[in-house]
Parts: structure tokens; C-alpha cells; sequence
């Protein structure tokens, strides 16, 4: 059963219609045998932004890159680069930069020639390679190893190294293909930092495909989650988070209390559940079956009180304590509720505690097409 | 800070030990059959080729260099070894020119393609090499399919057998193969991301091959070129049974110095010779991928 659910406000400021789209994609279909790998995607990629794909492993992210390189073929469907259609463009004639997992740099070249690789297949004049390539290596902070073969360097410093190979044939599209996936886990965010900074300097226009979720929310402007060769979602992070399409996005984007019931009153909205009344400020029709997503964040965990809108009385079940963190599991009339405390260094639960579980109205969002997906 | 608290965290640092007795016994059998085997027979020929030969006399115990002074001052042994370089060069030239795309089939060709190649490559190397070069007598004898072919289209100048030109061809087919296992197993460990890379930053097929995957391919190219040259010129059985003893090698007069004139110590000057080229050549390589391997 569905509810009909509309927004109040817009819940993002979507991007500029009037900035120029660098990549079209529509209804691009990609077949391997006889799998469809990528079903039907419509994608907008606008001057100077970093979108991020997300998906599970399998999901048709890197055929997605590899298909906007050239590399793959798609069945169906159109790409547009700047509006011109890219069916029939070899991949050498793209001009879009590509960024592999495993790096791919050409290990019979030092970082200099690396880097220089486009800048001599565009025959440009020794002096120019000469200054492009010092501007390079000094934006990607890898002065002292211009002249190292790439197996001397370090992970991190191999990734600067095809990051600055890549930009330096002035791609209109830069497409990073699990940039950060292998670095130590300690490097990733610092680089992924990084990375972004780049991409903002030079106002490349960017696709970034990750499994890490983190990752996309960390840098991307923009993030299409993809789910079995289809996009669930394109919007900003913000957006992802806060107003998930479905209930698989919701879950997908970060811990998710997912909370069905029956909407009993009209303006404002609320929503008896098994846990109690939940108000809420999004609009739907009375008596419609709904799910309720609520945050672990926007959990606050107070004294037992009288049951309102918006309080659900619990009982702790357990709880667990991650430094900077409290992760407290709370059963509401059956219901577990996830709370999320932070700044708890004092706040002790015991299981067994009665509470009062508040949840704010502009913090419960009704979940397009109820609880499955 | 950081990097001193983990080592000083860190697990304590292995300490290398003698190797044990258990090892020693692991590799004697090696030691004995080296020493029997190689070194042993090495040494002989070093002592053989410092000294006299006499004709009439047989073998006089003694020290000298007069062998190598024979060698090195008669016009005819340095052709001779000109000759036994030029006819390796040939070979090696060849086999890289039939390797190279070969290799190449094999390992970017069709999936389907691979056995049936891989088998023309493999076959000649599990024949034996005096069958292979009956065959080739046969072929490439004046009456021979070759030679008739050869007549035919007006290249009846070209004489086949007792040539060096046949030596070479029976060469190249018995060593070929070496060239082509080095290539396949260069081309194969190479990252095929590099050559989408090369692609994607904007170089046609042709292009990405000669800037990187013939770049890569090179320390394969290097060991084939070595391994062949080496085998080639110290092959006996080819030259002598298509050269018909009008193509000398250095190999085939040491058998003859050694077997029918009964000079043992110009025979083993000759091989000291031989073996200082061969360590030469070899140095020459492990010097050259060093060198591309430098960073």
C-alpha cells in the first residue's frame, strides 16, 4: 500500500538549471551477454560539479564510468558530451580523463613522463610540457619525485601522480574510479580531503564512483545511488540523508529507524505506530498506511513522562559505548528504537530503564512507497 | 611521534638466523651435482686450454697461452667467431621478428586461438632436434620442396642446404620458441590498465603500443634475445648436419678439434672462449633491465 506524500518545502536547492550540462546521459542501457547491467539511466552532470555513484559492489557503478570512457558500448541509449553524441567516439578521441582503481601508471615512466604522457600525445612544445608538468606536480604537492619511477612512491603519492596525469590533458570530464578504496583506511578521508579540494581549484567536473558511502556524502556534490544497474536516487547528500526516495535508500544512506503505522490526524500530520504517536511535518492523506524514518541522532533519550505526540514511552535494552558516541537500543511497545547520544562521557543507561524516546516533528520524514522497495 | 610510538608498539622484529643444518641438507644433493657436474669439468677445460699440443706428440704437461695466442692472431678463427656471432644475431633477429606477434596472438588474440598457438610454439620444443633437422635437410636439399619453391619464383641464387642461410632457418625453428616464452610471459604479466590509460589519455591502438606496451614488453624481449642468442650459438647438431661442414661455428670445430684432430687444448681455449662470450652476453642483459628497471 502507498501513501501519497508531498514535501512541504523543497528540502535542497536543487542545482542551477542554467549551468551547462558537460555529460548527458539518456536511458542508456548497458548488456553483457545476456545481464543487464545498466537499466534505462538518465544522468545530468553539470560544469565544475563531483557527482558521486554509490552503489554495492555489482550495482553497474565502474560499468557506468567505463561506458562514459568508451570502453564499453551501451545498447540503448544516448551520451552526450557538451551535446555532442558520443556514439562511434573511440575512447582517445573523448578527451575524458580516467582515473583507475589499481592507478595504472606506466611503470617504465618517472612521474615527470607520466604526467607529460597526454601533453606529448597532444604534441605540445617542450617548453609547455615542461611548465604544464611543474604546475602539476607542484598542485598535487609532489615536488622532489618528478624525476622517481611511480613503484618508489607511496599509495597516496601513485594516486596524486594519476590524478595530475589526468588532469593535465585538460579533461572535460574527470571520472575517479574508487579513488580511495586502496589506501589505508587512515589515508582515506585525508586524500578523499584532498581530491576534493583539487576538484574545486581546478573546477573539474567530476564523476567519483564508491562503494564507501562516506566517501560519496564526504565529497560529492551531488550523489546517484545505484542499485541493480538502475539510479534509486540523484540529489545531494543533504537530501539523500534527510529525504530518502525509498526505504531501501533510507537504510542505505546511514542508520535508519523505520517505523510503520497509520496516519490518524491531518495538519499537523500524525502517525499512530506500535510505538506510540509520532507527529510529523510532512502532509499526507488521513488514515494512509506509512513508515516513518527517524534518524538515531534525532533520538533524544529524557526522563519517563506522559506519552504525547512525539514521545514514545520505552525501555532501555541495551546499550553500547564507542568513545564519542552512545549507541542505545530502546524497545517502545516493541518497537526498537536506535538512539544515537553524543557527548555522553557522563550518561549512563541500564537496561531495563524507563524512558521517554523524544522525537522531534521536523525530524520524522515519511518514507515514499511505504516499507518495501 | 607517531612512527616511533608503533615501532616501539610494533611486533618485535624478526632476528635472521643462521641458515640451519636441516637447509644445508636440503640443498646438498644440488651442491654434488654441481660440483660433479659443472665445476669439476670447468676446471679441466680451463687447465686443458693453458696448455702445449703437440701433433706428433700428444700432450705434453705445461703452462701456456699459446692457444689463445693461435686464436686470437688467425684470421681464420676470428672470422670464425665472427661468424658463429653473426649467425646467432641472425637467429635472434628472426626469432624476435616471428616471436614479437606471435607472442602477441597468444596473449591478446582470440581466447580460442591460444591452445592451437601456444601448441606451434610448445611442439617444436618437445621434438627432438636431430628429427627436426632431418626434416629440414629434407626440405631445404637441392632437390628439396623448399629449394624447388626457391628455383621457381627466380631465387634459384638462394642455396638452401650447406648454407648459412639453412643453419639459420633450422636455427630459428629450434630456438624460436625460447624468444616466445620470454615475450608471452612478459606481455602477460603486463597491466592491461596502462594501455586503457594510455587510451583514454588520448593515444590511438598504434600509439599505445610502441609508448607502452612495447616499452613494457622489453626486459621479455631482453631475456628471449639473450637466452636465444646464447642457445643458438652454442647449438652443434643444427649447423653441422645443415652447414654439411661448409658452416663452421665455434662449436662445431671444437668437436671436430676434439674428436678427429685430437687437440684437446685448442678445443677447450676455444670453449673458454665461448663460455667469456656467453657470461658477456649474460652480463650485458642483467646490466640492461637494470638499468630500465632503475627508478
Amino acid at each position: 500500500m502507498t501513501a501519497t506524500t508531498r514535501r512541504r518545502a523543497p528540502a535542497t536547492a536543487d542545482v542551477d538549471p542554467r549551468s551547462d550540462v558537460v555529460l548527458a546521459m539518456h536511458g542508456v542501457s548497458v548488456v553483457y551477454g545476456a545481464t543487464r547491467v545498466l537499466r534505462e539511466v538518465d544522468l545530468s552532470v553539470h560544469r565544475g560539479e563531483l557527482i558521486a555513484l554509490l552503489g554495492p559492489s555489482g550495482s553497474g557503478k565502474t560499468t557506468m564510468i567505463r561506458t562514459i570512457a568508451g570502453f564499453t558500448h551501451p545498447a540503448e541509449g544516448q551520451l552526450l558530451l557538451h551535446g555532442r553524441d558520443l556514439a562511434g567516439v573511440p575512447v582517445h578521441r573523448r578527451n575524458i580523463g580516467l582515473v583507475f582503481q589499481s592507478y595504472a601508471l606506466f611503470p617504465h615512466l618517472s612521474v615527470a613522463d607520466n604526467i607529460a604522457y597526454p601533453l606529448k600525445v597532444q604534441k605540445k612544445s617542450r617548453a609547455a610540457i615542461k611548465a604544464r608538468v611543474a604546475e602539476l606536480v607542484e598542485l598535487v604537492q609532489l615536488g622532489g619525485h618528478a624525476g622517481k619511477r611511480p613503484a618508489r612512491l607511496s599509495g597516496g603519492q601513485q594516486q596524486r601522480v594519476a590524478l595530475a596525469r589526468a588532469l593535465a590533458m585538460d579533461p572535460e570530464l574527470l571520472l575517479l574510479d574508487e579513488p580511495l578504496s586502496n589506501l589505508d583506511a587512515n589515508l582515506r578521508r585525508e586524500v578523499g580531503e584532498e581530491i576534493r579540494r583539487l576538484q574545486q581549484r581546478t573546477g573539474t567536473t567530476t564523476i567519483m564512483v564508491t562503494h564507501d558511502r562516506q566517501e560519496a556524502f564526504g565529497m560529492a556534490d551531488r550523489m546517484a545511488v545505484l542499485r541493480d544497474g538502475r539510479i534509486e536516487q540523484l540529489d545531494t547528500p543533504r537530501a539523500v540523508y534527510r529525504r530518502p526516495a525509498n526505504a531501501f535508500m533510507a537504510g542505505f544512506a546511514g542508520d535508519a529507524n523505520l517505523i510503520p503505522g497509520t496516519v490518524t490526524a491531518t495538519g499537523p500530520t500524525e502517525v499512530t505506530t506500535a510505538a506510540g504517536r509520532l507527529a510529523t511535518d510532512d502532509e499526507t492523506t488521513a488514515g494512509a498506511e506509512v513508515v516513518v524514518l527517524v534518524r538515531p541522532e534525532d533520538v533524544r533519550i529524557e526522563p519517563p513522562g506522559d506519552a504525547a505526540p512525539g514521545l514514545l514511552a520505552a525501555t532501555i535494552a541495551e546499550s553500547f559505548y564507542y568513545g564519542s558516541s552512545l549507541v542505545v537500543q530502546a524497545d517502545a511497545g516493541g518497537v526498537r528504537v536506535q538512539a544515537l547520544v553524543t557527548g555522553a562521557a557522563n550518561v549512563r543507561f541500564e537496561p531495563g530503564q524507563r524512558v521517554s524516546l523524544r522525537i522531534d516533528a521536523r525530524d520524522a520524514v515519511l518514507v515514499p512507497g511505504g516499507a518495501t522497495s | 611521534m607517531t612512527a616511533t610510538l608503533s615501532r616501539a608498539v610494533g611486533p618485535p622484529r624478526m632476528r635472521r638466523k643462521a641458515p640451519s643444518r636441516r637447509v644445508l641438507l636440503l640443498v646438498l644433493p644440488m651442491v654434488v651435482v654441481f660440483a660433479a657436474g659443472f665445476a669439476v669439468p670447468l676446471y679441466f677445460v680451463v687447465r686443458f686450454s693453458l696448455e702445449h699440443f703437440d701433433a706428433a706428440g700428444g700432450q705434453p704437461w705445461g703452462f701456456t697461452f699459446d692457444q689463445f695466442r693461435t686464436i686470437f692472431t688467425t684470421p681464420l678463427y676470428g672470422n670464425l667467431i665472427l661468424r658463429t656471432l653473426g649467425l646467432a644475431l641472425a637467429t635472434t633477429v628472426i626469432s624476435a621478428l616471428i616471436g614479437y606477434p606471435l607472442a602477441l596472438a597468444i596473449t591478446r588474440g582470440p581466447r580460442r586461438l591460444r591452445a592451437p598457438l601456444t601448441a606451434v610454439v610448445t611442439i617444436p620444443l618437445l621434438t627432438s632436434v636431430v628429427v627436426k633437422t632431418f626434416g629440414w635437410q629434407v626440405l631445404l636439399s637441392t632437390d628439396g620442396l623448399l629449394q624447388r619453391t626457391f628455383d621457381a619464383v627466380g631465387l634459384s641464387s638462394v642455396k638452401l642446404i650447406n648454407t648459412s642461410t639453412g643453419v639459420v632457418i633450422g636455427l630459428v625453428h629450434t630456438y624460436f620458441p625460447f624468444m616466445v616464452i620470454s615475450l608471452v610471459a612478459a606481455l602477460a604479466a603486463l597491466d592491461r590498465r596502462t594501455e586503457e590509460a594510455a587510451a583514454a589519455l588520448g593515444s590511438p591502438p598504434g600509439q599505445v603500443f610502441r609508448r607502452v606496451t612495447f616499452p613494457q614488453s622489453l626486459d621479455g624481449l631482453a631475456a628471449g634475445s639473450a637466452l636465444t642468442f646464447v642457445i643458438s650459438m652454442s647449438a652443434l647438431i643444427t649447423p653441422q648436419m645443415l652447414g654439411g661442414g661448409k658452416v663452421s661455428t665455434i662449436v662445431t670445430v671444437i668437436y671436430q678439434q676434439a674428436t678427429t684432430a685430437q687437440n684437446w687444448p685448442l678445443a677447450s681455449a676455444l670453449g673458454v672462449v665461448l663460455l667469456i662470450i656467453t657470461f658477456l652476453i649474460l652480463s650485458l642483459q642483467t646490466l640492461a633491465v637494470r638499468r630500465a628497471t632503475r627508478g
